[in-house]
This record gives C-alpha cells, structure tokens and sequence, in this order.
C-alpha cells in the first residue's frame, strides 16, 4: 500500500514538472554550498602552506648567507641582521601559527572567516598581534558566504515547507481526500507517504551530493563525521516535517498552512536566534574594547615609567638569568624590551581575562538555550563539527599563547647571555657577533588537534526536539484519522 | 474608495488573527531593537570620547622624548560612529573602530566586535535596518499576498468589477493599504530621525533625507510588487509560493550570490601575502640606495662632506625621506586593495538591478555612514594625520636635533603642534555618485513595476470585461 | 423481482443529527435494498448531504443507526466503506493522471488487485471513450468523471452506491447516459441512494423516492405509485406545508 501511494505521489509529482525544478535546485544549491566551503578550506590551506614555505625559505636563506655575514665588514643595523637574535626576534623572524582546517571544513565555514587562522609571530605584546585579521571585504562577512550550513539551516526547511504545505490539504480541497477515505486509505498514512517521498526528492539529492563532495574532496574524513553529519541534517528535516504534518493536520487551506510555516521558519530560523543572541549579549556584556585601549596605553606607560622595577622584577622571576647579571653593565635594549612586553601582558592578564570570562558566560548561555530553536542546535553543532567554531578556535589561540611564550623564553635567555658574554658589542663601533646562526632552534609551532568530539548534546537535542514534535504530529493525526467520524474532514 | 477599501482591508485583517500578531510581535522588536542599539550607541559614543581625550592627554604629557620615540609611542585614534548608525549599525561590527598611528607603518583598525562575539552572532544582529529591511517585506507579503488573488478566487473579484469598481482605483486602494501599514513600521525610524536631526548639530539632513526616502520607496517596493503578483495569480497559495520564493531571492539569496561573486571577480590578497609584501617593498635594496642618493644629493646641496657637517640634524631629513618613500609602497599596495575592495563594493551595487535589498541596504549604510567607504574615508583622515605626525616629529628633530644629536628631546610644546585628531562625516551629497547604481537601481525598480502595476491593471480590467 | 428476497443493504432507523444548535436531521428511518434506487429528494439543507456523509462514516449520528451490508460505519468503518461507493456532485480524481491511472491507484487503495485489461474493460464498460482512457484527467467532463467514479465502484464490487446530485450540470444526452448506467448497476444488484433536485430523473430512475425537508423524510413513495403522480406538486406541496408550518 504504502508504495502505491508513494509511486502515486512520484507520478504526480513528475507530471507537474515539480520532480525535477525541486531536483534541479537542490543539487545546484548543493553543489555550489559544497563548492564554496571547499574553496575556502583550500584558500586556507594554501595559505598556510605558503606561510610554511615562506618560513623554510627563512631558514634556508639564513644558512644560505651566514658565510657572507661572517665576512661582513662594512656597518649593519642590527634590526636589519638575520643572523642576530634581537633582529629576529623584534623584527625579522618568519614565524607562524596556523590552524589547518579539518576534513569536514567544508560543512560549514562558521567562524573561520572572521577569526584569524594564522598569525605571524615576533616577540611583542599579545595584544599587538593576537587581533590580527585578513582584511576581506567587510559585506561579505556580514552576508555570510552560501555553504553547506547556511544551506541546511536556511535554505532546506524552505524546501521542505514548500513541498510538503499542501500535502494532504490539496487532497482535501478539491476532494480526492473523501474518495481516498472511502477506499480505505487513512490520512494519517497518506500524509506519512506524501512527506516521505516529497522530503526525499531533496533530501535524496542534497545528501548525494554533500556526501559525494565530502567523500571526494574533503581528504581524511572519516566514517564518523560523515554519520553525525547526516545525523544532523535529517534530525533538522525530520523536525521539519513533523512540524509541516503538525500545521497540515490541523485542516486548513494549503494557503493557510504555507502561510503559518513561513511563519514558523521566520521565527525559529531568524527570529528566535537573533532575539536569543541580543538576550544573551545584554545579559552578559562585554567590557570595552574601546576601553581596553585605554587601560592598554595606561599599562604600557606604567611599564615604560618604571622600567627599572620592570627589570628588577623580571630578573627576580628569572633567577636564572640573572645569576651571570653583572650590576656594572647596563641592561641592554632587547632585554629592557623583553622585560617591558612580560610586564605589560601581567598587567593586561585580568583585562584579557575578563574578555575571555564574558565569552564563555555568553557561551555557556547559548549552550543552556540552543534548544529554542532547531536551528541554533543544527549551527552550533555544524560549526562543531566544521571545526570552525568556537571551541576548536580557543583551543588554537591557547597552542599560540603557548607558542608566543615559548618563543619569549627561546630569545630571552639567548639575548641575555649573549649581552652578558657581549656578543651586542664586541668592540666600540664593530657590527655585533652573530648570534643566530642557525634558525632552526626557534620554536616551531605545531597545531595540536583535540580529539574531536562529535557534537552529541546538539545531535540528540535536535532528534529531542524533531521527535516531540514528530509525537505532536502523530498523536494530530491519529486523532484526525479517528476524528473522520466527526466531522473533522467533511 | 480608498478609504472603503482600507476599512475592508483593516476588517479583514484583524480576522486575520495570525498576521495581526505577527506585525504586533514585529512591531515590538523594531521598538526594543531600535532602544538597545540606541542605549549602546550612547554609551559607546561616551565612552570613544572619553577615551580619546584620555589619549590626547596622553600624547600631550608623554614627558620630554625624542621625537622619533615619540613617533614611535604613536597615537590611537578612535571612529565616532554616525547618530544613524543607532538604525543601521551596517558593517560596524566587522570593521574596528580604533586605529594605531605609528612611525613606519599603515596599520588597519583594530578590534572589529565580530572578533569577541560568540557564533551565534552569524545569525545576525537584531537591529532596526535588519528588521524593516528583512522582516517587514515579508510582513507585508504576508498581508498582502491574497489581497487579489482572494477576491479571485472566491468571485468577489469580478462582482465587485460588474459592480462598476474601476480596477485602476481597486488596485490602488490595496497598495495604498498596504503600503500605509508598511509605512506604520517605519513611525519608530522616522520618529528617531527627526529627533537626532533636533538633537545632533553634526547630523547632517541630507543623510536623514536618503534614509527617509530610500526606506520609504522601498515599502512601496514590497507593497507594489505584493499587489502585483496577487493580481497575477489563480489562487491565494500560488501568491504566496511566488512572493516567498521572491522574498527569499531578493533578501537571502540575490546578496549572497552577488557579494560572493564580487569577492572572486575582484580577489585580494590574503593577509599573510599582505604583510609578507608590505615587509618585502618597503624594506629593498633599492631603499637602501635611494637612501644613499639622497645624502649624497643633500650633502652637495650644501658642499659638505659629511652629514655631521649639515645645518640641520641629518637623523631627522632620513626619517623623513624614509617616511616618504614607504608612505608611497603603502599608496601602491594599500591603494590596490583598496581599489579592489571599491570594485567589489560596485559589483555588489550592480546586483541591487535584481535585488531592491541590495539598492537599500547600500543607500541605508550610506546614510548611516556605516559601510566600507565611510571606513576608508576614516582610514584616509587617519593616515593623512599620521603623515602629518610624523612630517612634524621629523622635521622637529631635524631642525633642533643638530647641536644635540643623541640628546634632543620634545617637549610639550611640540607635542603640541600636533593638533588633535577630529572626524567629521563629510556631506552625503558629496559621496553620492559612488552610490549611483543604488540610488538608480531602486528608481528602476520603481519603474518597472509601475508599468507592471499598468500592465496588471489592465489585465484586472479585461477579466471584468468577459 | 420478489421484495421480500431483497436484502436490505443501506438501512437508516431513527437517525437524528445537529450541529450546535441547528438540528439537521431529525429521527428519519429508510432503506434501499438490493437492486433499489431510492432517490432522496429535498431542497437544499434539507438534511440530504448529512444523511449521506453519516452513511459514508464521516459523521458520527447523534441519535438512531445507520449500517451498510449490515455493518454500523460508526463501530467499523472500515468494512463498512468496503462495502460501498460514493460518486460526489463533482468526482474529484487527480488531475495530471489519466481515466485509466485514477481508477487503478483509487482501486489498489481498496486493495482490489486486477489486471489493467480488467481495469480497462471496467472504463469501457461504464463508455468511457476510448480517445480518454489514457487522457489526463483535467481535460474531462463531468460526465466522464463520473464514468470513471462508477468504474471505481464497480472495480470495488461495492453492495451500495451513494451519488450525490449525479446529473446537476449534466446536458441532457449525458444525463440519460449516466441514468442508463445505474440502471444496469441496480440490475446487477447494487442498492443506489440517490440525493438530487433533479425530479424528472428521480421519477425515470428511482424505484422509491423520499421527501426531506427541514431534517424530517416527509413523504415517502415507492413502486409505480411514483409514476402515477404528480412528482412535482407534491414535492412542492411537502416542501411548502414544511416551510409555512
């Protein structure tokens, strides 16, 4: 029975010429969202390759001319001298943090295209690069760009609305229902394989080819990903549809249920969302960027000012360093510098804190309310799992605080020992010794990947949510197939 | 008539239990939208100004320093934002507002919001442009999408038609309804415009203007197209399918589709390619010798031997040769991605011929002062300023560093010189012809479907006459 | 034909129906046995459409019994709808499929299982056009729909067949054609209840009529009592008396 009816509906469906219009959009929608998720993630490693080569080609390029270094003899800067660490270290070093987009990037780009994915490391203050961004068009960014989430979220329960609102309600009207009836068939049965087969003539296609992208160009996904993906996806279509079959039972017009979809979509797709992140962030606002600067410059000026406590602390804190310390010499500049950047970062830490503080409240906020709507559930897990996100992004910038530390250390006991064996000025006059003749030593950053979990809350919230939903529905239409007596469809 | 057929309309659409709700629930979002962006425009403006004096102090008690050192202490200066930007923040979040003047380098704005904000931002913010120039279009789909198609399909139509109602006056009565309840929604808007326009010495009326008109003809968009397409259609679902799937085109789909060609049409370089070349241009070999040539020319232009032998300090006259040299690498590579960025802006413009959306929101962040030229205008003032800055400090330090070569410290005096960074949003009408495709493509709108809206007339007219 | 053989297949004792406040069908009794055409007359709301739809299932009595074949729909009606066919004012089929598509799919939803000749030799039977067996349905008359309404009926071998102003908007040949054919299918044993306005149909076809008027069956009439009279004044005249009352 159930497939006569469905190979009914697909007749039906194909004499209208709505098969394949309704193929048509989901495969090329499909496509061009998997395409430009997969131009991206290339985009992105390419440019981290290029920022790999780029600092091989340092390393090598030093090796290449220490020979000519050495012989050297006319006057060099030593902020212009490869081969010296405080050059290096202040100005010339070609070192990168970068954070390689995983196999499933291309599901959604998320956040990646604002938050930074690698930074070129000196020795400075975190703040002079840790907001660094690629300067990008800033309406592409507040557009959004057309990738496999946005088409999920936005795109697909449209679809879904607009091929399943008159399933049934169109029998009703023009009375083929009462026929149908008479034969025996339930409208609860109609209406299950009407929704099935319409639902499959996008689902089918979208999942054929979001699968076939991930398969072919998204190297290293693994089984896992790809289930939870479509986990995901048809948990937010079966939501739909179970609210599409709630609406159609209700026995209105085909109208009346496009109408109150579009209504539905308009609130849980747009409405709820942005009321629910205006909400949040009222509740829990952050403090001033503008007033960061403020207490920046302050910091900065106090380390500047006391510059000689600044160096007396950092040398107590660094025993180590300061045992080969002779009180007669003066500090040189690099270990001034080095000094003042520990000291404005410390001073910075409970500002830099607070930010951090506000974002996981914000967060953690989001966490406790993504259920009002299926399609914040389906975003946050989509971004999970593009490792576009938040979570995989906090991790990346911890791995370059660290980085930016170790790099801090390398220099510092480098360039005081260096000063205190005066290697900064062998002889008044005379170019420094070389320092760094070989750059390999300096730390290399290397993103640790976190065992990537599958957004499992999201996932079975979302199947939580389409399931009550799916209950409503059928316990609508039981009533409604018991309700024929009553007159519910006459 | 018209007051007839509003009556009707309004009788009706109380009936209409869901619409009427809806409109209630999007009328209240405009109110609280437009509340919290302006509590957080005062707050951030107070607190931009604070902080900018605070800065200015700064600058002006740094202590005495040599002028390069203070060049290199720099200033930050910060945007003001606009007073319409409380209607239409635009691009706000994704550009900062803080920038860094320092000797020797360009820097761009700092600390763009969308940076500390949690994934959900992408949603979108719920902002008063965002709700009339998303939500309200397809509130008045909603309530307009059977106005026609209704009367059709239940016979009224051609009743009313043998009745004698003429159907020029029938469909102008539906779009004066309809754009009159559109026009309801933008009350709040023009309420806000007309007391910062009292309130605000530097708002500028001819930005006020433009926001007006552009959201108003753009209700009377909505509302002309509505009536339109429900006059076309058999039935009320077959109205409603068509203006969905235009409404969907027209705000999501068409911007996307369009900004993201712009950005592969019109590609920039990456920021890692970016830096790399500002690096790599700037400090050359050929820097070097032109540095070389200089002093060589300087040093005959005074018949000496030596640069201890000029009149001035030689320290200062390099500094500022050098300023000038990588102030023209930063025009080139700054002025390339920026022509580049500009050629995406009007591509994305050229989209607003098959999107009203795209023509309002770019007249909307134009009047506001909220879109990515208003930005550049900024980043120019701040640059202009830097250079000035810098051309001060240097010049100082030539002209006084001579006698005290290692010693020669500013003071307040010369901090001094350099006057206090002050924006000022320039005219609307002088940016105007940047917005020309926008501003026509909306007057294209207008047209085309005021002889669709002849063309449905007649068609209304001839089905009364069968 | 011996009466008293007849099994009675559509039997109404008692029925009574409102809505709210308004009563629609009064405690009215009647039945058509097999091979009867009953043609229930009445002008509209007179309580014609509700009788039927309590036949068809689709409204639960308030009072009295409706059964089919024997079976109550309220308690099963399921069995109780295999047992019958209804052939609405206007059959409604789907549109883009054709004559022949229709009446497999509705006759497989009834679980009846033929081949398509068999399916085929049904359309023919009821002279449906051969030209429109294949034909999408929306390019169709109301006489050929209806054709493939009966078509339906008879592929389901249904005991009862309930129409429901059959000939409204049929030109005349048509509607001597659609006459013929249920004729031949009260031969064939099929109990017909017929609800129309249509009095010279009801005076040529039916081998029993009923007045409704007001929710009550005010006159009944049956053999060749209904050849002899005047059908239309004492139709009016039921009507009438009803409405001043």
């Amino acid at each position: 029975m159930n497939n006569l009816i469905c190979l009914n509906e697909l007749k039906n469906l194909v004499r209208e010429r709505l098969l394949w219009l309704m193929v048509a959009v989901t495969v090329c929608f499909t496509a061009l969202a998997c395409y430009n998720g997969y131009q991206w993630a290339a985009l992105q490693s390419e440019v981290i390759s290029n920022a790999g080569q780029e600092q091989q080609q340092a390393i090598s390029h030093a090796q290449q001319t220490l020979a000519a270094r050495e012989a050297l003899t006319s006057p060099v800067n030593w902020w212009d001298d490869i081969h010296d660490l405080r050059g290096q270290a202040f100005y010339l070093m070609v070192n990168y943090a970068t954070k390689p987009p995983l196999p499933t990037a291309l599901t959604a780009i998320g956040q990646s295209d604002v938050q930074p994915y690698f930074f070129r490391m000196l020795v400075s203050e975190k703040q002079a690069f840790i907001n660094q961004y690629d300067y990008v068009h800033p309406l592409g960014l507040l557009i959004g760009k057309f990738d496999l989430a946005f088409f999920a979220i936005y795109i697909l329960p449209l679809l879904l609305i607009s091929s399943g609102f008159n399933a049934l309600a169109q029998e009703k009207q023009s009375g083929q229902l009462q026929l149908l009836m008479l034969q025996g068939l339930s409208p609860l049965r109609l209406l299950f394989n009407q929704l099935c087969i319409r639902s499959c003539v996008i689902l089918v296609p979208f999942f054929a080819v979001s699968l076939a992208a991930l398969m072919f160009f998204s190297e290293g996904i693994t089984a896992l990903s790809l289930t939870v993906f479509i986990a995901l996806v048809l948990g937010y279509a079966a939501f739909w549809l179970a609210l599409s079959a709630l609406v159609i039972s209700l026995g209105n017009t085909s109208a009346y249920n496009a109408a109150v979809l579009t209504i539905a979509w308009l609130g849980f797709v747009i409405i709820f969302p942005s009321v629910l992140n205006t909400a949040i962030v009222t509740a829990n606002t952050a403090p001033s960027r503008i007033e960061y600067v403020d207490t920046l410059r302050d910091k900065s000026d106090d380390a500047d000012k006391a510059s000689s406590q600044v160096l007396a602390q950092f040398f107590q804190d660094h025993p180590e360093l300061a045992k080969n310390n002779d009180p007669v010499k003066p500090v040189d500049y690099a270990s001034k510098k080095i000094a003042k950047i520990t000291a404005i970062e410390t001073a910075m830490q409970p500002y830099d804190d607070a930010f951090q503080a506000v974002l996981m409240a914000q967060q953690n906020r989001v966490e406790q309310f993504k259920f009002i709507s299926p399609a914040t559930l389906l975003q946050q897990a989509l971004f999970d799992l593009s490792g576009n996100g938040l979570k995989r992004h906090q991790d990346f910038i911890e791995q370059v605080l660290q980085h930016h530390q170790a790099l801090r250390t390398f220099f510092q006991r480098r360039i005081v020992s260096a000063h205190q064996q005066g290697d900064f000025t062998p002889c008044s006059g005379c170019n420094a010794d070389i320092t760094l003749p070989d750059l390999t030593p300096i730390p290399e950053f290397h993103y640790r990947e976190q065992a990537v979990v599958p957004p499992w809350s999201s996932l079975l919230s979302l199947w939580a949510l389409a399931g009550l939903f799916i209950f409503l529905a059928v316990f609508r239409l039981t009533k409604m197939n018991r309700g024929q007596i009553n007159g519910a469809l006459v | 008539m018209l007051m007839i057929t509003l009556k009707k309309e309004w009788l009706e659409s109380k009936r209409e239990g869901r619409t009427m709700w809806l409109g209630a629930i999007v009328l209240l979002l405009l109110a609280g939208a437009l509340f919290s962006s302006w509590h957080g425009y005062q707050q951030l403006q107070s607190q931009k100004q604070q902080v900018s004096q605070s800065e200015r102090e700064r600058w002006l008690n740094q202590g005495a320093k040599g002028p390069h050192a203070a060049a290199h202490y720099g200033v930050y200066i910060i945007k003001p934002d606009p007073p319409l930007a409380v209607l239409d923040p635009g691009l706000s979040d994704y550009q900062g507002s803080v920038l860094r003047l320092e000797a020797h380098k360009k820097n761009d704005t700092l600390f763009r919001p969308i940076q500390d904000a949690i994934p959900m931002q992408r949603f979108g913010n719920l902002n008063p442009a965002f709700i009339i120039q998303v939500l309200l279009p397809l509130l008045i789909v909603l309530f307009g999408f059977h106005s026609i198609a209704a009367e059709r399909e239940s016979g009224t139509l051609k009743q009313l038609l043998a009745n004698g109602v003429s159907a020029k006056k029938l469909f102008m009565a539906k779009v004066a309804s309809l754009t009159g309840l559109g026009l309801l929604f933008l009350l709040p808007v023009a309420l806000y415009l007309l007391v910062s326009l009292l309130l605000t010495d530097s708002l500028d009326p001819g930005r006020s203007v433009l926001f007006a008109v552009s959201y108003g003809l753009y209700i009377l968009l909505w509302s002309l197209l509505t009536i339109i397409v429900s006059s076309y259609a058999w039935t009320t679902r077959n109205a409603l399918i068509a203006l969905l799937v235009i409404w969907c085109a027209v705000c999501l789909l068409i911007p996307k589709f369009t900004i993201e060609d712009a950005v592969h049409r019109y590609p920039t370089e990456s920021a890692q390619v970016f830096q790399s070349k500002l690096e790599s241009e700037v400090y050359t070999p050929q820097r070097q010798q032109a540095i070389a040539r200089f002093k060589q020319e300087t040093l005959a232009e005074y018949g000496v031997d030596d640069v201890a032998d000029l009149p001035f300090a030689w320290s200062g006259a390099q500094l500022q040769f050098g300023e000038q040299y990588s102030d023209k690498v930063f025009d080139r590579l700054f002025g390339q991605r920026q022509s580049q960025l500009e050629a995406q802006s009007q591509h994305y413009q050229v989209g607003a011929l098959f999107s009203p959306f795209i023509a309002l929101q770019t007249l909307s962040m134009a009047a506001a002062g909220t879109d990515l030229l208003h930005h550049q205008l900024f980043n120019q003032a701040g640059e202009k300023h830097r250079r000035l800055m810098q051309k001060t400090l240097n010049n100082d330090l030539k002209d006084n560093g001579a006698d005290n070569a290692h010693g020669y410290q500013g003071d307040h005096h010369l901090w001094q010189k350099i006057p206090a960074f002050h924006y000022q949003y320039p005219h609307i009408t002088s940016l105007m012809a940047n917005y020309a495709w926008a501003a026509l493509s909306l007057l294209q709108w207008l047209v085309t479907l005021a002889v669709a809206t002849y063309l449905a007339m007649r068609r209304i007219e001839k089905e009364g006459q069968q | 034909m011996n009466e008293n053989n007849q099994k009675k297949v559509i039997q109404v004792t008692n029925l009574s129906k409102h809505f709210a406040q308004y009563q629609a069908v009064r405690d009215i009794s009647f039945t058509v046995k097999q091979g009867e055409i009953l043609a229930l007359l009445g002008p509209n709301g007179a309580g014609k459409t509700t009788t039927i739809n309590c036949l068809l299932g689709f409204l639960k009595p308030d009072g009295g019994e409706v059964s089919i074949g024997g079976i109550n729909p309220v308690t099963d009606v399921v069995k109780a709808r295999q047992q019958l066919a209804y052939i609405p004012e206007q059959v409604a089929l789907y549109p883009k499929l054709s004559g022949l598509e229709n009446l497999v799919y509705m006759s497989k939803i009834a679980g009846v299982n033929k081949s398509p000749q068999q399916f085929q030799q049904l359309l023919e039977k009821v002279n449906l056009p051969g030209h429109a067996i294949h034909k999408a349905i929306a390019g169709y008359s109301k006489g050929m729909r209806q054709k493939v309404g009966i078509a339906i009926a008879l592929a389901k071998n249904a005991k009862a067949l309930v129409l429901d102003e059959p000939t409204s908007g049929l030109d005349p040949s048509a509607s001597h054609e659609f006459s013929q054919l249920i004729q031949s299918l009260a031969q064939g044993g099929v109990a017909i209840l017929m609800a129309t306005h249509d009095l010279y149909r009801a005076q040529e076809d039916a081998h029993s009529v009923a007045i409704m008027n007001q929710g009550q069956l005010v006159h009944k009439l049956t053999g060749n009592n209904i050849q002899d009279v005047q059908l239309e004044s004492l139709y009016l005249e039921h009507v009438r008396v009803a409405s001043t009352c």
